[in-house]
C-alpha cells in the first residue's frame, strides 16, 4: 500500500515535470516559426487556426528546418510521415503536448 | 482526353532560403534517402546535387496532390533516382527534367504513365522581367486567388505562355487557385469562363525566379 502511494506520487510529480503547457509551447513555437513566417501582418496576429505554410507562407524547405528545430526545443521526435499533425500552429502544440508528456 | 499532370518547381540559389549553410545540420539528411545522400555526399557541387534532388521532390509531391487532394509533403517519402530521371512514391512514377544556371534550380516533371499525345512548355523568367512585360492583366477572381506580388508575376508568366503556345487570348483566360484546408488547390486554367481540363498548369516562384509549366493533351 505504501509503495503504491509512493509509486503514484512519483509519477505525478514526473508528469507535472515533463507537462509543458499548451501557451508555453505556443510561445515557443511562435519563436521557432517567426524568423521564417513571409507574411509578417499574419504572424502579428498568429493564432491556433493558422496553417503554418498557407497563412504564415512558410517555404517547404524552412518548413523541415522548423520541424528539426521543433524536435531540439521541445526533445522529442517527429516521425517523416507525421508533417500533416502540424499543419497548423494549434495541431502543432497538440503535437508537442502529446509528444512530450 | 486524359489530362497530363505537370508538377514544377525552382530554387533561387542566390537567395538565403536557398542556401544549404542556413538550414539545421539534419536538414539535408531529414530530406534524403540513403541513395540521394550518396549522390550528395559524393558530388563535386553538393549544394547543386541537393537542390536538385528537392526540386524534384516538390514537382513529384505537386503531381501526387492532384491525384490525392490533401496530402501534406513528406520529402523523405519521394525517391529520387538521378540517373534515370524519375520519382517514384507510392506506385507513382513521375518523370522529370532540370534546368540549370548559377542562379537557379528549376525541375519540371509530369506522370510516366501519361502516354497521351502532349505537349509540355515551361517558361522562366525574372521578377524585372516580368514586371517589363505589364501589358498582360489580373482578373478580379484572379488577384482574390493571387495574395502576393509573386502570385501575381507568376500568373502573368503563366499567362504570357498560354498566349504564346496555346494561342488563348490572355484577357480571356484566367489562372485560379481555390482555397483549400491548410493550403491552396492546384491552379486552373479557365479561358472564356469554362475549366480548361485539357490542358494542366504548375506554377513555382522563389526568390528572384519564377516559373510555370504547362500541359496540353
Amino acid at each position: 500500500m505504501v509503495v503504491l502511494f509512493l509509486r503514484n506520487g512519483r509519477n505525478s510529480f514526473h508528469r507535472k515535470e515533463n507537462h509543458m503547457e499548451k501557451s508555453e509551447i505556443f510561445k515557443k513555437l511562435v519563436d521557432i516559426v517567426s524568423p521564417f513566417a513571409k507574411d509578417k501582418d499574419a504572424l502579428s496576429k498568429v493564432s491556433d487556426q493558422m496553417s503554418i505554410l498557407k497563412d504564415l507562407k512558410v517555404n517547404s524547405a524552412r518548413m523541415v528546418d522548423i520541424i528539426l528545430k521543433i524536435e531540439n526545443t521541445f526533445n522529442i521526435e517527429v516521425g517523416d510521415g507525421d508533417t500533416d499533425k502540424v499543419r497548423t500552429i494549434g495541431d502543432a502544440v497538440n503535437y508537442i503536448q502529446s509528444k512530450s508528456s | 482526353m486524359k489530362t497530363c499532370w505537370v508538377g514544377n518547381d525552382i530554387v533561387d540559389l542566390t537567395d538565403v532560403d536557398g542556401q544549404l549553410e542556413t538550414y539545421g545540420g539534419r536538414f539535408v539528411s531529414r530530406v534524403c534517402t540513403g541513395d540521394e545522400m550518396g549522390f550528395v555526399d559524393s558530388a563535386q557541387n553538393p549544394e547543386e546535387i541537393f537542390w536538385q534532388i528537392w526540386t524534384a521532390k516538390e514537382t513529384a509531391f505537386k503531381i501526387y496532390q492532384r491525384l490525392n487532394p490533401g496530402e501534406s509533403f513528406k520529402p523523405k517519402y519521394f525517391e529520387v533516382n538521378l540517373l534515370t530521371c524519375l520519382v517514384t512514391h507510392s506506385g507513382c512514377k513521375i518523370e522529370v527534367k532540370w534546368d540549370k544556371t548559377c542562379d537557379y534550380v528549376f525541375c519540371a516533371g509530369h506522370l510516366e504513365k501519361d502516354s497521351v499525345p502532349k505537349k509540355i512548355f515551361s517558361s522562366i523568367s525574372a521578377l524585372n522581367q516580368i514586371e517589363q512585360n505589364s501589358s498582360i492583366h489580373l482578373t478580379e477572381s484572379e488577384q482574390k486567388s493571387a495574395q502576393t506580388p509573386e502570385s501575381c508575376a507568376v500568373r502573368i508568366l503563366a499567362k504570357t505562355l498560354l498566349s504564346q503556345t496555346l494561342n488563348l487570348d490572355w484577357a480571356d483566360t484566367e489562372i485560379i487557385r481555390r482555397p483549400i484546408p491548410h493550403d491552396w488547390a492546384p491552379p486552373e486554367i479557365r479561358y472564356k469562363g469554362r475549366l480548361l481540363d485539357r490542358a494542366n498548369l504548375s506554377l513555382t516562384h522563389h526568390g528572384r525566379f519564377f516559373a510555370c509549366t504547362i500541359s496540353f493533351s
